[in-house]
């Protein structure tokens, strides 16, 4: 049933409502019914002992005998009841009986009974089960007593209780069977807030992230809506930021694309025009060189792709001597070709054995992108730093370059930020991939422009 | 036609380098938006087709700077960004038209023919003049209805001509653009492709005369 489907709000309040209103409405209804049963008892009991009180009005004492004055009619009459009929008998200290309807047998603890204090017992006698109540009577003179003893039948009581039961339990079952569908009712409309909500967000297209209107949200849920616009708010600015990521990428294809296809064509109009020239070899190294753009810039996309979604990398131990030589390898010849010079502080040599525990792999290629970058855009000295400090290394990367303005720092870990100066192919993609590297090796990558010294510095702090 | 490049990608450079001179039009390249300006500084262009991501000065700077001086030349906005804003942004600074990368030659071309003729004010891509008419598009040449080979130079002369609809072209202008940075086009080459263009008109009444101390103009004899 759909109302009741699990894990539905309606069906738990609905649920915990009937089981809270069943069990307080059964124990009201017990406790209601225990109540008038016991005042029906005392009422009664308090009649039986009139019935009692009235019959030793009957009695007077002769030389400490005591005489009942009427007859066992005149009792009758005393006690009458409509119902059922009385039982009483009147008997001496000794056992004899005076007067009475019926024998009457007082309990064993009789004995104990002070004078005049009714006591009230059950007894199962030959004419049914009775309530009875004996009353032990004194002579003022003498010790002498005599018990007046007046039973009557339970049916009485019994039909009472049961008038009882009827006039509470029919009117809470009545109540029980209205209740339900009120109970529906009012949480439905108590809900009907959260539907309107409901109702509301999945009524919206898929690509509206605008926040909901807080105007009509009920108080309880005012902080999770405002959670969920919250949510909705870094949505839209991690969808638009991916936006821009995207039409930035698409935009860095575009133009060598362009050319490769320009370029292409041309060689084709050539060889219709004369087919048995060779292709022009400046069109063919400008391909070359456009191809490897594009390839670099693919592989430098994907690589920042790849690096959103790891949430696990694995380490391993090495040198800082082995990674310095590594790097050095790497980037040597391509300096020496350049006729720049890639410099390793003397500081940084003296660290050598220096432990790493971290991922190769991700910290060269950190480097990498960090090297590349002050060689394209640094001027003819590029020089490696390290610090040690506690459990954390500081890997430094100075450029001699041009000066990079302050509020340019922020922008060159911005994807495909180029600078307006900038006149070599980069894409501008290599410092933000080093910084996202750096982020899932634990570390942190930031940029400082040195005023007193032409050229910048990135650092690269890693816990090691 | 003198036809300024300005990219600072190099395949797309070349690639429109060779597309434009296929046409016959001179080009001049610069990878910048400071080279730009220098360029025009010193020499008249027809159209540039220009790039809006430029180091040193971006393109739409380099745009309003040349339009802040009341230079006049066409000018293709060439971007990598198609969102209707960057588009709207381009016209706005003083662009004649707009093509998104990556584009066919053909489309290059077509859109280059289509902002000189709104320029000039023509309206038809065929310039006529007694028996001879001549195609901008197509380059080709038809005299008494026979259809004439020109070279892409020749054709450039004969629109230049033919478009100024009876006033003499001064040679300078002649010079400036049949040449580009890379060829030396001289005031004496452009006698050789007066004479050339002679010899193929001469069996029309259509005829190139020379207008002493100015330059030349064509005209169609009754």
């Amino acid at each position: 049933m759909k109302l009741l489907k699990a894990d539905s709000l309606r069906r738990n309040l609905i649920l915990t409502f009937i089981w809270l209103w069943v069990a307080s409405a059964l124990g009201a209804t017990l406790v209601a019914f225990w109540l008038a049963g016991r005042s029906a008892q005392i009422a009664f009991d308090r009649i039986l002992k009139d019935d009692a009180l009235a019959l030793m009005t009957q009695i007077h004492w002769d030389k400490n005998t005591p005489v009942f004055s009427g007859d066992t009619h005149t009792a009758d009459y005393l006690i009458f009841d409509s119902f059922s009929p009385s039982r009483f008998t009147v008997i001496t200290e000794d056992g004899k009986k005076l007067v009475g309807n019926a024998t009457l047998e007082l309990p064993p603890n009789a004995d104990t009974q002070k004078p005049d204090i009714p006591l009230f017992f059950d007894s199962n006698t030959s004419i049914g089960n009775l309530r009875v109540v004996a009353i032990k009577l004194q002579d003022k003179q003498s010790s002498a007593y005599a018990w007046v003893i007046v039973g009557e039948s339970q049916a009485k009581r019994d039909q009472i209780s049961k008038e009882l039961a009827a006039a509470i339990f029919l009117p809470a079952i009545g109540l029980a069977v209205l209740i339900v569908p009120l109970l529906f009712a009012g949480i439905r409309y108590g809900l009907a807030p959260a539907k309107a909500i409901n109702d509301a967000v999945s009524k919206r297209g898929i690509n509206d992230l605008s926040p909901i209107p807080l105007s009509q949200v009920p108080d309880e849920l005012t902080g999770l809506i405002s959670h969920i616009n919250d949510l909705l708010r870094r949505l839209e600015d991690a969808v638009a930021h991916e936006r821009r990521f995207i039409s930035d990428a698409a935009h860095q294809l575009r133009t060598p694309l362009a050319g490769i296809k320009l370029l292409v064509d041309d060689l084709l109009r050539t060889n219709q025009a004369n087919p048995k020239s060779p292709p022009d070899l400046e069109v063919l190294t400008e391909l070359s060189l456009a191809s490897s753009r594009v390839t670099q810039l693919v592989k430098q996309l994907l690589t920042l792709a790849r690096s959103e979604g790891v949430n696990t990398i694995e380490k391993n131990e090495f040198t800082l001597g082995f990674l310095i030589s590594e790097l050095l390898k790497n980037w040597g010849p391509i300096f020496k070709k350049k006729g720049k010079d890639l410099h390793v502080s003397a500081y940084l040599n003296s660290f050598k054995d220096f432990k790493i525990n971290s991922n190769l792999t991700l910290l060269i290629e950190i480097l990498d992108n960090i090297i590349d970058n002050a060689l394209n855009y640094g001027g003819d000295t590029v020089e490696l730093h390290a610090n040690i400090q506690h459990s954390r290394i500081i890997l430094q990367v100075l450029d001699s370059g041009s000066d990079v303005l302050q509020e340019d720092v922020e922008k060159m870990l911005t994807p495909f930020w180029r600078g307006l100066d900038s006149t070599n192919q980069g894409v501008g993609l290599g410092l933000p991939i080093a910084q996202k590297t750096c982020l899932l090796l634990g570390g942190v990558l930031s940029i400082q422009v040195q005023p007193q010294v032409k050229g910048t510095q990135v650092t690269v702090d890693l816990p090691v | 036609m003198r036809v300024l490049v300005v990219e600072d990608d190099s395949a797309l450079r070349l690639g429109l380098k060779r597309t434009l001179l296929a046409e016959g039009w001179q080009v001049d390249t610069v990878d910048n938006g400071e080279l730009a300006l220098g360029a025009t500084a010193v020499q008249d262009y027809d159209i540039a087709v220009l790039d809006l991501s430029l180091p040193k000065i971006d393109g739409l700077r380099v745009l309003k700077e040349w339009r802040d001086k009341g230079l006049k030349h066409a000018v293709l906005i060439l971007t990598a960004r198609d969102e209707l804003q960057d588009r709207i942004l381009g016209l706005n600074s003083g662009g004649d038209d707009y093509l998104t990368k990556p584009f066919e030659a053909s489309e290059l071309i077509a859109r280059v023919r289509a902002i000189v003729r709104r320029r000039t004010g023509s309206m038809t891509q065929v310039l006529e003049l007694g028996d001879v008419s001549f195609n901008t598009d197509s380059r080709e040449l038809f005299c008494n209805e026979q259809r004439i080979m020109v070279s892409p130079r020749e054709a450039t002369l004969l629109e230049l001509l033919m478009g100024s609809s009876g006033k003499a072209v001064p040679k300078s202008r002649i010079v400036s653009a049949m040449s580009s940075w890379d060829t030396n086009f001289t005031p004496n080459s452009v006698e050789i492709y007066i004479l050339k263009l002679r010899r193929k008109l001469a069996n029309t009444r259509v005829c190139i005369l020379t207008v002493r101390g100015t330059g030349y103009v064509i005209e169609a004899s009754e």
